[in-house]
């Protein structure tokens, strides 16, 4: 599904620059629970922002179910995002404006309206959030916060998920309880990438890959 | 379809956290407010010192009108003034300095300077008050108040404006009589002078040609006449007679040489006082500092026209890297933006009249915003100058956007 060949990403600072990933390769087969785990500044989230197209990288190839992602433009690349790729975010990334229900709505294209009402009810009585449906982010608490932005994307058409520090906000045990409704995200089809440093929440996944100095120090190493 | 959710987006943004954006409003209708203020501050100003008023209007240039209080005593002489005002507006389209709004005359807009007043002292006063003035209307003088002009005159006294200046001086007479001009050749030059019709006399529909039992000629005549720089000056009197260019009708009133004698010492002659020359250098010294005033405030309130929108932005910053991270296009977020801008701005200039209607009392300027005084020039310098703002505005958000990854935009 997804396949990473050499990639690097470097920052420009005026003068200086920063290596944050180099030469990293990857391969993930479609429906594997990926977990990539390393230190602050190892380069993890520059990867999962590279796998989401959030960042483009500076050198080498990302082909996506045989799409050159890097290869196309602008506005091809924010279509290829929106069908392809959803986000969970460490600090939930919730508008905080918006209830509950239009948060997980975001995710999905067009108007509210009936069918898309239901479609979220059903997945938000999965995630059992159905009976916070209505109310703000600021009135639930960081458990059910994360569960909804599980939510949006789990409603979104995108098959891979990309998870990045999802427990870093939350205690152990709604931590554990987040994982493994990460992990039930399978069930749906989806593809799951999570970024960490907590090998509890690594310990879930099917593999694990381990980052420092943005480079990835295995490779394909079975769990 | 998309555009349609877009819309709503930026509609739903737009309403969500209500009281940071009230503040926000307030903050940048105010912004605007003082920009709106000192943009027409400094085309008074450049009126003021002449400059404007000569580049939008060629030889036409301010008014000053001074009249009676005793003229808004009727109803009905309210009525006639108002003609007689819609008239001379669209005769001789000014440009300068603004009326002084003193309870009456409500056509009269803003370049007309209009000062009612009731004595000689005050006429006076008036006249040295707006020594930049090249138009000069003094209503209904001749009978109430010309001859306290002429003592004056010879007490020594003179009106400080230049002897080139045009003066137009136009009589009524209560009841009867209502006002015109019309020309006649005084000591060899062409006059305009105040004529008479009376009550349930008809206007001669010739233009120029007097009606011999009317003894009067239309007041089209007389702004043709004024506007065509010819000399003027005024003659009053009760059902006078003139002696008209082409001699062809003659009727007399010793009463209209009294006063013509007076105005010929008040007008003809070219005056040297130094006053007049202080006084326009005061003008011109004191609106420059004021333009300069001006142009700072319009600088401060742009800044913090460009503070309050782009914190109104960043206050949401985070939706928006939200909404890139599931889908949402640059371009499309930077539409949401641009709608946002709008009903930002539609709320903040609704804010910014509010102001002009609370500040503007303190300031003096009960005049501001009211678009009936506001002519159509300096509406669209005014237009010009928002949406100038709201352009650089816009640009400093895009620049603002454009300068963040989208993964910071994600951050808290």
């Amino acid at each position: 599904m997804i396949q990473l060949e050499n990639c690097r990403k470097t920052y420009m600072h005026g003068s200086n620059v920063t290596e944050a990933m180099s030469d990293v390769s990857l391969h993930v087969k479609s429906g594997e629970f990926l977990a990539i785990m390393g230190a602050s500044g190892s380069g993890k989230s520059t990867l999962l922002h590279i796998l989401g197209c959030i960042d483009r990288p500076t050198g080498g190839t990302y082909f996506y179910n045989g799409i050159d992602v890097n290869a196309l433009s602008s506005k091809e690349w924010h279509r290829f995002r929106k069908n392809h790729i959803s986000f969970v975010f460490q600090n939930f990334a919730l508008m905080n404006q918006y209830t509950v229900e239009e948060n997980i709505a975001i995710a999905m294209d067009g108007l509210l309206n009936s069918p898309k009402r239901r479609k979220i009810r059903e997945v938000a009585e999965l995630l059992k959030i159905d009976d916070v449906l209505y109310k703000l982010p600021m009135y639930i608490s960081g458990g059910q916060q994360q569960r909804t932005a599980i939510a949006r994307a789990l409603v979104s058409k995108g098959e891979l998920v990309l998870c990045d520090e999802p427990t870093g906000a939350l205690d152990r045990r709604t931590g554990e309880e987040i994982m493994k409704v990460i992990a039930t995200l399978r069930e749906n089809g989806k593809t799951i990438i999570v970024v960490t440093h907590d090998p509890a929440v690594a310990s879930v996944a099917d593999r694990i890959l381990y980052m420092e100095d943005g480079r990835l120090l295995s490779k394909d190493l079975e769990q | 379809m998309r555009l349609l959710q877009l819309i709503g987006i930026s509609y739903d943004f737009f309403c969500k956290r209500k009281w940071m954006r009230l503040f926000l409003s307030i903050l940048c209708g105010f912004s605007l407010f003082l920009s709106a203020y000192a943009m027409l501050q400094i085309l008074y100003g450049y009126s003021a010192i002449g400059g404007y008023a000569d580049a939008i209007s060629g030889d036409k240039g301010q008014i000053l009108m001074i009249t009676e209080d005793s003229i808004m005593d009727s109803p009905e002489m309210q009525e006639r003034w108002s003609n007689f005002l819609r008239f001379l507006k669209n005769e001789v389209p000014s440009s300068g300095a603004f009326a002084e709004y003193l309870g009456g005359f409500p056509e009269l807009e803003d370049n007309e300077l209009y000062r009612a007043v009731n004595s000689r002292q005050q006429q006076i006063a008036v006249l040295r008050e707006y020594p930049s003035a090249s138009k000069i209307i003094i209503v209904d003088c001749g009978i109430l108040s010309l001859g306290k002009l002429k003592l004056s005159f010879e007490n020594g006294q003179s009106v400080p404006y230049e002897g080139d200046k045009k003066v137009m001086l136009v009589g009524t007479a209560y009841e009867e009589i209502l006002s015109v001009g019309m020309t006649l050749t005084w000591n060899g030059e062409q006059y305009v002078v105040g004529g008479f019709l009376p009550k349930g006399g008809k206007w001669p529909s010739d233009q120029g040609i007097t009606s011999p039992d009317q003894s009067c000629i239309p007041m089209d005549y007389c702004f043709l006449a004024f506007n065509q720089n010819l000399k003027t000056t005024t003659a009053f009197g009760y059902r006078s007679t003139f002696v008209l260019p082409d001699g062809k009708k003659e009727i007399t009133r010793q009463r209209v040489w009294e006063i013509a004698d007076a105005f010929k010492i008040g007008i003809t002659v070219k005056t040297v006082d130094e006053y007049i020359q202080d006084s326009k250098a005061l003008v011109r010294d004191s609106m420059r500092e004021m333009i300069n005033i001006c142009l700072f405030t319009l600088f401060i309130s742009s800044f913090l026209n460009i503070v309050s929108k782009l914190m109104n932005v960043m206050m949401q910053k985070r939706d928006y890297g939200i909404l890139y991270a599931f889908g949402y296009t640059a371009g499309e977020i930077k539409l949401i933006v641009f709608f946002e801008e709008i009903l930002f701005s539609i709320w903040s200039i609704i804010f910014c009249i509010l102001n002009c209607r609370l500040f503007g009392r303190i300031l003096s300027i009960p005049w501001t915003m009211q678009l009936r005084y506001i002519k159509t020039h300096f509406l669209w310098g005014m237009s010009g100058t928002l949406l100038l703002m709201e352009g650089v505005a816009l640009a400093a958000i895009y620049v603002f956007l454009g300068r963040k990854k989208p993964v910071d935009l994600l951050k808290d």
